[in-house]
């Protein structure tokens, strides 16, 4: 036998080395699997009847929306490609968004389900524009939900201004109507549950559907969807000429979420030859009405420095939530320094050892040991490779950015939820926390770290 | 229903037999997700890609040609999906990987055997993407190099002649592990 073919027999037996799935991941894709699968239907029958359906509902889209929006919307003045319209998706959720302008036109549609979207609606990894996700809702199972948002600048449709009556965020399912006006039944031979709820949000009419997989929403399923619409995101319209002439700029003041969602490569110090990172997190302690002694809390950190007044370079990445009172640190030393969080940040991430990586990070707890926290630190130890990968997710009060502060980056904006994820290069997860504006705090560790 | 051959299974998930679907679901999916894995050698990405191809498989059980083997099927897209992701976060074209694994962190090492493959796995795992895929996708996913070459857009001869590197570069480290 030739060396080539002895190299070429190891190498085939490679692949019985390599591990399994892990069981969350199994479990999370045999659910979306199941959820997906085709009910028991006769599709050819309604085949015809959806065809016709379809048509109609575009004919009437075409007739009273698009004609209309044509006639009145004043032209090149809306702004191009609205962001911050969507929906952040609950674990298990599939969100998507089109790229479209939000004019009458071209309405901004964001859509977000608990199953996963039929290839037919999704278009480039956007969703498809009509608004009308009919594959995914011919075969949306019964405990199935999708939700479909429209978007459209205030401005551009002045004559709706009685039938989208100004709400904040977030919007409360218990205000929707279990029908759809000017809508027709999508799938009659086994009736969806079909909802709209409109709104005015921050200068944009919002049109909300909810279809769901049974006539009726159930107390769970309802639940749910009041959860996911709490993670609707609609940032302010931006002002068209027409706006800033005839408007008050005050109509647009409400503060809306926004999410900020960035991955760093960071370099643990070395310490004795060994690399390693801390973990520590606390849940909120100390709660007057929305001010927190100690808000909710979860950081990576390494050693760099010793001193008490520098003792914050210690710490890679933080994220808080809930909105700290002025007192509250972000570390607390002996010998009475303090970083706080109003000047330190509610988010932080040292610049020094941390740079912005557009490299892949999931959001998972998979692999992951752990659960909530108490008010004091749960601090673990973990080995982590020269550099590890960090992705800071958070749901914000109000617009923000980070910003150089001394040592770190950072935004001082009141979080209303964030998650922290850190994994090797190589993809091997270490830590998943969870900080929330309620005080609540989840760290979750790789079985390798141990308790500090 | 778990002894029925996959034909059956198919037919019958395309009537909306949800246990034909799960039975399916376990015959396939810690393949799909190992196919995902050797590609991506980044367990997130493999859940990712797995997940997608699975899911795709189902979504198009209608369009499936029964007289062909599922396996195998599945196995394209896995394959496929997680070439995808590797282009989109830019790791493809990666000519080094020192911290890319490919074995389990738990697993205990007590056997000879067991220190040999995982050091062709490391070996492997060591090669950077734009080697490393083509040696998973022709020696542990059998794929010929016309199919690689097709699955990455790249010439007949640029995948040869890779893997002819490929595997020069591995023959020198596992000579200077003493494996062989």
């Amino acid at each position: 036998m030739s060396a080539d073919d002895d190299l070429e027999r190891i190498l085939r037996e490679g692949w019985s080395r390599l591990p399994e799935p892990d069981g969350e991941a199994t479990r999370r894709a045999r659910q979306r699997v199941v959820a997906a699968a085709p009910p028991r239907r006769r599709r050819r029958r309604r085949t015809a009847r959806v065809a016709a359906l379809l048509g109609i509902t575009v004919l009437v889209a075409l007739g009273l929306g698009i004609g209309l929006g044509a006639l009145v919307a004043p032209s090149g003045t809306a702004a191009r490609d609205p962001v911050g319209l969507g929906f952040v998706p609950r674990p298990g959720w599939s969100a998507l968004q089109s790229a479209m302008r939000g004019t009458p036109d071209q309405p901004a549609v964001a859509m977000v389900a608990n199953v996963p979207f039929a290839d037919d609606d999704v278009v480039n990894g956007l969703a498809e524009p009509s608004a009308l996700p009919y594959s995914t809702l011919l075969t949306l199972p019964p405990r199935g939900v999708v939700v479909v948002a429209t978007f459209i600048e205030a401005e551009q449709q002045p004559w709706t201004s009685t039938r989208y009556p100004p709400r904040t965020l977030p919007l409360r399912l218990r205000d929707a109507t279990p029908f759809i006006e000017y809508g027709t039944q999508v799938r009659p031979d086994e009736p969806l549950g079909q909802y709209q709820l409109r709104a005015l949000v921050n200068g944009y009419n919002v049109d909300l559907v909810i279809y769901a997989g049974s006539p009726r929403l159930s107390r769970r399923l309802s639940a749910e969807v009041q959860q996911q619409l709490d993670r609707l995101v609609v940032q302010r319209a931006r002002k068209t000429e027409h706006a800033r002439t005839n408007r008050p700029a005050t109509t647009l003041a409400t503060s809306a979420p926004v999410v900020l969602d960035r991955t760093f490569a960071c370099t643990p110090s070395l310490i004795g030859g060994i690399r390693k990172i801390g973990t520590r997190a606390h849940r909120g302690s100390g709660r007057h009405g929305p001010t927190w002694d100690q808000p909710a809390f979860a950081g990576l950190e390494t050693n760099v420095s010793g001193a008490a007044a520098t003792a914050v370079e210690n710490e890679l990445a933080w994220v808080s939530a809930g909105r700290p009172s002025p007192a509250a640190t972000v570390v607390t030393t002996l010998v009475g320094y303090t970083f706080p969080f109003r000047s330190w940040g509610t988010i932080g991430v040292n610049r020094a050892r941390c740079r912005a990586t557009t490299a892949r990070v999931s959001v998972s707890r998979s692999g992951l040991d752990g659960g909530a926290v108490g008010p004091i630190d749960d601090r673990w130890d973990c080995a982590s490779g020269r550099r590890i990968l960090v992705r800071i997710r958070a749901v914000l009060g109000s617009a923000a950015r980070l910003s150089s502060f001394r040592s770190v980056l950072r935004t001082t904006v009141p979080v209303r939820e964030a998650t922290l994820v850190a994994r090797t290069q190589s993809g091997r997860p270490l830590v998943y926390a969870q900080v929330l504006q309620s005080g609540k705090s989840l760290l979750y560790t790789s079985p390798t770290c141990f308790p500090d | 229903m778990r002894r029925r051959p996959d034909t059956e299974l198919i037919a019958l998930a395309r009537r909306g037999s949800t246990q034909a679907v799960e039975v399916l679901f376990d015959r396939y999916w810690p393949h799909a997700w190992r196919t995902a894995f050797a590609v991506t050698a980044d367990r997130a990405l493999a859940d990712d890609a797995a997940q997608e191809a699975i899911e795709k498989a189902f979504a198009a059980l209608d369009r499936f040609d029964e007289s062909r083997p599922f396996g195998p099927w599945l196995k394209r897209i896995a394959v496929n999906r997680a070439i995808d992701l590797l282009r989109r976060t830019s790791r493809l074209d990666v000519v080094a990987d020192p911290d890319a694994a490919f074995h389990d962190w738990s697993l205990a090492e007590t056997a000879e055997d067991d220190v040999r493959l995982w050091a062709v796995t490391d070996a492997v795992a060591g090669l950077g993407a734009s080697k490393r895929v083509i040696v998973v996708l022709h020696y542990w996913l059998d794929l010929p190099l016309e199919e690689i070459a097709g699955a990455l857009g790249l010439p007949v001869g640029t995948v040869a002649s890779r893997l002819a590197r490929a595997k020069d570069e591995l023959r020198a480290v596992l000579e200077e592990r003493h494996v062989g």
